[in-house]
């Protein structure tokens, strides 16, 4: 039986949940990734940041918040105001925005489950630890692809990609 | 025993206890707010009959099913109303019509708000309104308490002119059998005067206060309403009906239909209108996803208090309350009514007012012959129906529209204090209780 522990790919994240969003913004933007799992000072796994939780934070809250508007038709804003409501979301902490409700799964837990996630609510499931908690790794459409076609994963390749660039 | 006859009451205690206890157990725990309120009313009305204080037939036919049936039809209506983005056209226009200006917005809005929740409901009102205001508000960088303070205040006067305008007075029109235009006639010359006083008083507060910059402003009147209309023959059909409803209400009183059949017809109007053109399939889902708006647990709640009243009522535990009543107030209409109004207005302003406006209906009801009749009783209605909605101002907790504002606000980052508006809150609140004991004077005893 496959188990998340042999497809995941071994993560560590540089985002922790105190940390203002705009670093996580540069690392998204500097690693195009769409989700990345975010931790606590002790390396727990505490939720994920999404593009889509980035693009909700960076609507209007009247819009996002509970009960609030359906939608916001006659809105007509600028560049400028756009630009002002990322300059604030930037400041706040990354736990603000994360998703805290992220499905994960653990090393011993069988592949289908992760599959199942990636194939409805979530295209990244990040594994940790049963016992304390911390991030051990992700899985993705890559990395499983990846398994089965027997190639380095994504983000192996982006890593030796990132370690050639330094080295050169 | 099933369906009629004597009921017979467990245990041998006497019903008049029995109901009682059940009475104030259920309003001890609808206070405490620890157990959702529609489930300690059903509880409470299934106490009344497990005990045998009421027969399954006399609870329902406790439950005043015209005034389900009016809160049901207008939920549907407004419900799909809603989905046509036109509260937010006219919020939108009405900040637009005002230059963007900040105290122009408060006032045009307010007035909406106003408007709106004596057509409306008012929780429907605020929850279409204030996130529009917040959404200006935000725009403008002014601070939004003004606003949130003169929404919370214009939708509990606004209601207090109608039949419809807040669940008080449905109920009391719904027993008394007062018609729309009567509400109108007698409470709307007096919330109108009661929101003029409090437009002025913001205005002479914040008028000044209130600025922001040529730029932000801009920003306002870039706003384009027309962006929020989504479905033009939807917002024809909505219309159409809403507009015949409330002609309906009108005119209900000289035909003899009550207001709850205006509203059940009219919702089934305009499913009717939305379902014209789609397959079944369509049909099917426009008419789920309108009863899915309707406020189910709203409901319910009142079928619960119905019944649970009409237990104490029953048992003769009202009768008694009554008398006492009348040992206070000697029987003389001025007295009862004015006692009445300041009773509920402060009763109001720290609980529900539902509760108790069913309890004192049937109260009051009992103690009509004694008053000299109907058409004496008739001041101590409107003063029933005065201080239940002006009450609602007195605290953050009145009513059900502040309690859904202050949560908005909270959401959107900016938290109403109980004693900030407490402070506003309260003495507009005795002020206007004021005001509505010397009109109901004017008007019925000079």
């Amino acid at each position: 039986m496959l188990t998340c522990r042999e497809v995941m790919h071994p993560t560590t994240t540089p985002l922790y949940a105190d940390e203002p969003v705009g670093t996580a913004l540069d690392f998204i933007m500097e690693r195009h990734m769409g989700l990345v799992p975010v931790v606590d000072r002790q390396e727990r796994f505490v939720g994920v940041v999404s593009g889509e939780r980035l693009m909700r934070a960076l609507l209007p809250r009247h819009l996002t918040m509970v009960r609030g508007l359906d939608r916001m038709g006659y809105l007509r804003e600028s560049r400028e105001e756009l630009r002002e409501r990322l300059d604030e979301l930037a400041q706040r902490p990354l736990a603000d925005v994360m998703e805290p409700r992220a499905e994960v799964v653990y090393p011993d837990t069988p592949l289908i489950e992760a599959h199942t996630i990636l194939a409805g609510t979530q295209f990244v499931v990040p594994v940790v630890d049963r016992d304390n908690g911390r991030l051990l790794g992700a899985i993705s459409f890559f990395t499983i692809l990846a398994l089965l076609r027997d190639e380095p994963s994504w983000n192996e390749r982006l890593d030796s990609e990132h370690a050639t660039e330094r080295g050169a | 025993m099933h369906g009629t006859g004597a009921a017979q009451v467990l245990f041998g205690v006497d019903p008049l206890w029995l109901s009682t206890a059940i009475f104030i157990l259920a309003y001890v725990v609808l206070l405490s707010e620890r157990i959702h309120r529609t489930v300690v009313a059903l509880l409470g009305a299934a106490a009344m009959v497990v005990s045998g204080i009421l027969s399954q037939d006399q609870a329902i036919a406790g439950i005043d099913f015209n005034t389900i049936a009016l809160l049901a039809g207008m939920m549907v209506i407004i419900a799909i109303t809603r989905r046509t983005g036109v509260f937010e056209f006219i919020a939108i226009w009405a900040a637009k019509r005002a230059r963007a200006e900040p105290i122009g917005i408060l006032i045009l809005l307010a007035l909406v708000t106003a408007v709106f929740s004596a057509l409306l409901d008012n929780l429907t009102t605020v929850l279409l309104v204030v996130p529009v205001a917040l959404l200006i508000v935000d725009k403008l960088k002014v601070s939004p308490y003004p606003y949130l303070f003169s929404q919370i205040l214009a939708a509990n006067i606004g209601g207090t002119a109608t039949l419809i305008g807040d669940p008080p007075n449905i109920l009391i029109g719904s027993a008394t059998g007062l018609s729309f235009n009567d509400f109108l006639l007698q409470l709307g010359p007096i919330a109108l005067l009661i929101l003029g006083l409090v437009l002025i008083l913001f205005y002479g507060v914040w008028g000044a206060s209130l600025k922001t910059t040529d730029a932000l402003k801009a920003r306002v009147m870039r706003f384009d309403e027309r962006g929020s209309i989504v479905d033009a023959r939807l917002l024809r059909q909505s219309l159409t009906v809403l507009g015949l409803v409330l002609g309906g209400f009108v005119l209900g009183e000289y035909v003899h239909v009550a207001p709850g059949t205006t509203a059940m017809c009219g919702a089934a109007l305009l499913l009717l209108l939305t379902g014209i053109g789609q397959d079944r399939r369509g049909q099917a889902e426009q008419v789920r996803e309108a009863l899915r708006e309707v406020e189910w647990s709203a409901l319910f709640f009142f079928i619960g208090l119905f019944v649970m009243v009409h237990g104490i009522q029953a048992t003769g535990l009202l009768e008694r309350m009554a008398a006492a009543l009348m040992g206070v107030t000697g029987g003389d209409p001025m007295v009862t009514a004015f006692t009445t109004l300041w009773l509920s207005a402060l009763v109001s302003a720290a609980i529900d007012n539902i509760p108790f406006v069913a309890t004192m209906i049937p109260l009051v009801e009992t103690m009509v012959p004694a008053l000299g009749g109907a058409a004496a009783a008739e001041p101590v209605w409107w003063s029933l129906a005065l201080g239940a909605c002006l009450g609602g101002n007195g605290t953050l907790i009145g009513a059900a529209a502040n309690v859904m504002v202050a949560g908005l606000s909270e959401r959107a980052g900016t938290p109403i204090s109980f004693t900030r508006f407490l402070l506003i809150g309260m003495p507009v609140m005795l002020a206007s209780v004021a005001l509505a004991n010397g009109y109901i004077y004017l008007r019925h005893f000079l």
